[in-house]
């Protein structure tokens, strides 16, 4: 029998953290995406940066995990790249409970990075 | 009116804040957990989820089986069986704290109730030798790595059964801090421990294979070829938390031995199988 | 036939010879023990102006310490950051040019990094890497490269406001959704 009431703390939980999320302002700015494909593919490729290819299977690359869905067809997929990049950006936006780092807001590539990581997966 | 919305607000707001109890039991918990596991993989015989990645990965599996048949586990035994048998310079011996031993891992962890906190073995031998003037061991690797691979080996086949008792909150909140540790996402990475080993459980992160979050506990310490030596649960616990980028806890710390607790009752019903021998 | 013999030989104890004295290997021992030296000798430097530091001294001493086991790059990076600070407290001591706002922005943005870090701490929520970005922050503000120290404060100032951020938010967690509870 599931309780009613972990939804309603869980509502509660959420109106206070989106509100402490507000404070800290963690968006994604507005980026031009012009980015530099080759750079984009070296930092996929980077274990110590993206390391997209870690959970991800990109054509091509080596030893690819099988976590998140497959990088192919990708400007069928997103609308744009600001749309691909707001995913890449913080992806728990959209699915809250999905497993992939919030490679923007937490900063773990910075935003020259993450233009011309774009660039690279919009091309895939 | 202004009264009677006032209380209604506070009867609501009472409702809210007592969630906690009328969250799941720990029993509950524990049947939630191994029955998705269970499903999730369900060519995998129950007891063999304390073998990690080899249950649900055949090659790999292969590959394992032919090193345990020379386990490099093995040094770390002969060691530990030393250990247990040399006497402290006082004269006294590990049997001595430890009557029931060296078969005696399924005991642990467990609830002390003097001191409300949950008593790991490690923590434990360490306090026996503090008690008998003997310098305390790391509790990472090396020496403490090799008693408990000899106290593990010597129990195998003992059935985990943490015991929750009920006439202690305490004990109810350690569990219910461990359960929270498990389920937050940490670091930089944003990743919690549910999010590779139970989601994403048998998937591959690059050529890794993911193991089930269920028997995780069971077959510590373990000879970790990426280490190239034995090392003790904690000691992954600290890794793991690194990959993740967020800062480790100290290891037998409060967190790391509450985690321990929550996870350990999770296993409850499987047998100890250590010391492994993972990648 | 011997003659090729001969020269394979020749060529394999030539490459064996030049190859690891190129650049084409990382970090030689020769630069790391340049490195060093020019560290010392900015510590003497400092020293004659009695502006040298216990910290300096020690750094220095961490690189020689890193050379028998062959940790070139770290040693002669560990040696320029002694050597930079060294200098940078001697240039100070004799009248050098030190903007005043920059340096105290620097110590404002590193003081409040260690709080962030203090505060995602205090939750439990402290990221890995925060404590060595303050430190490395310190650094560089000793060497009077201020506008790189305040960069790098401020990103880990950030990491320390998401730390606690995050802490807070997952407070209460529990199975995902994706379990269906069991009775």
């Amino acid at each position: 029998m599931l309780s009613p009431h972990p939804v309603r703390a869980s509502a509660l939980a959420l109106g206070l953290g989106l509100s402490t999320l507000a404070a800290i302002a963690a968006d994604m700015p507005q980026l031009d995406f012009n980015g530099d494909a080759a750079a984009g593919k070296a930092i996929v490729n980077d274990r110590g940066k993206g390391n997209c290819v870690a959970c991800h299977l990109i054509v091509g690359a080596e030893s690819p995990g099988a976590i998140g869905p497959a990088l192919v067809t990708m400007q069928t997929r997103y609308p744009s790249k600001e749309a691909l990049a707001r995913q890449i950006w913080d992806a728990t936006v959209k699915a809250p409970e999905a497993a992939m780092p919030p490679f923007g807001k937490h900063e773990i590539l910075t935003n020259q990075e993450l233009i011309d990581v774009v660039e690279y997966i919009w091309s895939l | 009116m202004q009264t009677f919305i006032l209380s209604l607000t506070t009867v609501g707001l009472a409702c809210v804040l007592s969630v906690p109890a009328f969250a799941s039991t720990p029993e509950e918990d524990k049947a939630t957990f191994q029955r998705y596991f269970q499903e999730r993989f369900p060519t995998v015989e129950r007891q063999d989820f304390g073998n990690g990645m080899y249950a649900i990965d055949a090659v790999a599996r292969e590959n394992w089986e032919a090193i345990e048949e020379f386990p490099p586990y093995e040094p770390a035994l002969s060691s530990g069986e030393a250990m247990w048998n040399t006497p402290f310079a006082n004269g006294k011996t590990y049997a001595d704290c430890f009557p029931n031993g060296p078969a005696l891992v399924a005991e642990y962890p467990r609830w002390d109730r003097e001191r409300s906190m949950v008593v790991t073995l490690p923590l434990a031998i360490n306090e026996c030798l503090e008690a008998n003037g003997e310098k305390p061991l790391a509790y990472g690797k090396g020496p403490m790595a090799d008693i408990t691979a000899y106290m593990a080996y010597e129990s195998r086949g003992q059935v985990r059964n943490v015991e929750i008792p009920a006439d202690d909150p305490k004990a109810l909140e350690a569990y219910e801090k461990g359960k929270e540790f498990y389920f937050a996402r940490r670091g930089q990475f944003n990743f919690s421990c549910s999010h590779c080993h139970m989601g994403n459980s048998g998937t591959t992160l690059r050529t890794e294979v993911l193991s089930p979050a269920m028997g995780h506990t069971t077959h510590w310490p373990v000879y970790r070829s990426k280490w190239g030596e034995m090392g003790t649960l904690h000691r992954r616990y600290k890794g793991c938390n690194e990959q993740v980028r967020a800062k480790a806890f100290p290891l037998q710390g409060e967190e790391y031995r509450n985690l321990e607790y929550f996870m350990a009752f999770m296993d409850s019903g499987l047998e100890i199988n250590g010391p492994g021998a993972r990648k | 036939m011997m003659i090729q013999e001969r020269f394979r030989g020749l060529l394999t104890a030539l490459l064996l010879v030049t190859l690891p004295a190129s650049n084409a290997w990382a970090t030689h021992r020769s630069e790391a023990e340049k490195a060093i030296q020019d560290a010392k000798e900015a510590h003497a430097l400092a020293e004659s102006a009695g502006v040298a530091s216990p910290e300096t001294a020690e750094m220095i001493q961490k690189a020689e310490g890193l050379m028998p086991s062959r940790q070139f790059t770290k040693a002669q990076e560990t040696a320029m950051n002694a050597m930079k600070q060294d200098l940078f407290a001697f240039e100070q001591s004799k009248g050098g040019q030190v903007d005043q706002t920059k340096d105290a922005a620097a110590q404002e943005a590193i003081g409040a990094a260690e709080a962030a870090r203090k505060k995602a701490a205090s939750v439990n929520g402290e990221w890995r890497d925060t404590a060595q970005f303050i430190k490395e922050a310190e650094d560089l503000a000793k060497s009077g490269d201020f506008d790189a120290a305040i960069a790098l404060a401020d990103k880990a100032r950030r990491q320390g406001e998401m730390g606690y951020e995050q802490a807070l938010r997952e407070r209460g967690a529990t199975f995902p959704s994706y379990v269906t509870k069991q009775k």
